[in-house]
């Protein structure tokens, strides 16, 4: 069979073969079922892997379970082909040579565009688990890993080892030499597109876990953090100013005073022409943690030894606390740090605690230590 | 734009956010320092606060809020978390920007219906038939402006907005 006779039997079968791609069809014609198209397996057909792999590579599609092969075999031949040219020096083994660092390249072409095509389709995966997707999205990590290092040893080869052996070998590598340092570059950049990714997807599925675990806690009345939390500083919270069935806050003057204000406004301040600009979402990275240094342990101590009327105020005024505030090198806030530690002691059940339903003067709920 | 405009929004206590089709222009707008300096000066001296990080933008009181708005806007907070901890359930890859489809979620509340999920589901909702809630569902995520639909002639897809990262701030400072 000729090229042009394949294209005509592939058009020719093109409705069976695409149900076999998708698994809708198990009886197939003679004529297909003897070509190199399919393989039978058991009662059923499926596309062969050469075939299946050159759909693969001319869709741009890719399996996470890809395995990419080192150039191990490559270059430990065009080590022996080298060493025989450079004994006997004959055109043959040049030839050799070159017809390896081409399929080297090729290779890394290839190697390239599976990356690259894996990174799209993994990052935007949303049918699998977090786990698993955490979990595949590491091995593929590794797996790039190893081919970043191969990738940096054929560079080494083609210019340590090859590049000055004849004129021939020079003038290829210097033809693709830019291709090749593109190829590098965007496994590099892929590396930390995907170490990102890793970091972003941990950090959701964390956000996930606590939602979970506050969800259940305020189903079971256990949610005096997010309490607590909340009125630490009400003014820098939405939902303050709840809506009214008009839809306006309730707390504001009514439609004709607000109107009056707008007047205002717009007589006081001039107006700023602001493009719309086209959507991003950038997701910032994530804050590195602080390590907190305050010695709970003293603060601890104190409160089992004198106990408190209120636990907040008590962490509030103490030297320890405004000992750290003091030798900070960053502004911290002695109400947000107190807050903090206050958390640490409250949240956990100790039945030395016990908490009021009334608020002190920071508006955090007064804890006693008994 | 204009603080005037951006007010006239602001005003009704609703929270923008910059990936907004409706209100992303006053988040833009805001997301300029000077405009926001302007604009917090001035409400401050009408007793308000402005608020906002990452995209997303609210006016607070600035005075103490009494033991009944308190309770008021604790309750509020916490319906929204169930909401979101019920969306994130259904749908764990949901994140501000990221798209979601009505369809899918409906599909996912089927297969993954349990206990814990019908808990959720009854703190937000009393009714029993799944499809007008999850259609009520959507209907207050819209409310809280939390999601948004892409397009109103497309009734399955809702853009996630940059809001969201406003409640998930919190459990960041959560043990």
């Amino acid at each position: 069979m000729t090229h042009i006779e394949l294209i005509e039997f592939i058009y020719t079968h093109r409705e069976v073969l695409d149900d076999i791609y998708k698994n809708k069809k198990n009886t197939v014609s003679k004529a297909l079922e003897d070509s190199k198209l399919l393989i039978k397996v058991g009662e059923e057909y499926e596309l062969s892997e050469s075939y299946q792999k050159f759909i693969d590579s001319t869709l741009n599609r890719i399996d996470y379970a890809v395995v990419f092969n080192s150039y191990q075999a490559e270059l430990k031949d065009l080590q022996i082909q080298k060493s025989r040219y450079l004994t006997e020096k004959k055109e043959y083994y040049l030839l050799e040579i070159l017809s390896l660092l081409k399929a080297i390249y090729l290779k890394l072409h290839k190697r390239n565009q599976e990356i690259r095509t894996l990174l799209i389709k993994i990052e935007n995966e949303t049918s699998l688990d977090l786990d698993l997707l955490i979990e595949k999205a590491m091995d593929i990590l590794e797996k790039i890993k190893e081919i970043n290092q191969a990738n940096n040893r054929v560079q080494e080869v083609f210019y340590d080892e090859i590049y000055t052996l004849h004129p021939k070998t020079k003038k290829f590598i210097d033809e693709i030499a830019f291709n090749m340092l593109e190829f590098i570059e965007n496994i590099s950049t892929s590396l930390e597109n995907l170490e990102y990714f890793i970091a972003r997807t941990k950090k959701l599925r964390r956000q996930n876990r606590k939602l979970h675990q506050l969800s259940t806690e305020i189903l079971e009345e256990r949610d005096q953090e997010l309490e607590s939390l909340l009125t630490l500083n009400p003014k820098e919270n939405y939902l303050t100013l709840y809506r009214s069935q008009k839809n306006t806050i309730k707390s504001f003057p009514d439609g004709s005073e607000s109107s009056k204000i707008v007047r205002k406004l717009r007589r006081y301040l001039y107006e700023v022409k602001v493009k719309k600009e086209p959507q991003q979402f950038s997701i910032k990275p994530q804050k590195e943690e602080r390590l907190n240094l305050v010695n709970i342990k003293v603060i601890e101590e104190e409160l089992k030894q004198q106990g408190s009327k209120d636990i907040f105020n008590f962490i509030y005024e103490h030297h320890e606390l405004k000992k750290f505030i003091e030798s900070s090198a960053s502004k911290r806030s002695l109400k947000e740090e107190s807050f903090k530690i206050f958390l640490q002691f409250v949240v956990p059940h100790n039945p030395k605690i016990e908490i009021t339903k009334n608020y002190n003067t920071h508006a955090i709920r007064i804890a006693q230590w008994t | 734009m204009d603080i005037a405009r951006a007010f006239k929004v602001m005003m009704k206590g609703l929270i923008v956010s910059r990936n907004s089709a409706k209100y992303g222009e006053i988040a833009t707008f805001l997301l300029n320092e000077e405009n926001f300096v302007a604009y917090e000066n001035i409400l401050q001296e009408l007793g308000y606060e402005l608020n906002g990080e990452n995209g997303y933008f609210y006016l607070s009181k600035s005075q103490s809020l009494s033991s009944e708005e308190i309770e008021q806007f604790i309750q509020s907070h916490k319906d929204v978390f169930m909401l979101i901890s019920i969306l994130k359930q259904l749908l764990p890859h949901a994140r501000s920007g990221s798209t979601i489809k009505y369809t899918e979620f409906v599909a996912e509340f089927e297969a993954k219906k349990d206990e814990h999920l019908e808990e959720k589901w009854k703190y937000i909702f009393k009714e029993s038939d799944l499809k007008q809630s999850s259609e009520k569902f959507f209907e207050r995520l819209s409310k809280e402006f939390i999601v948004e639909k892409i397009d109103k002639n497309d009734k399955d897809t809702y853009l996630v907005l940059n809001s969201l990262d406003y409640y998930l701030s919190f459990l960041e400072s959560m043990v």
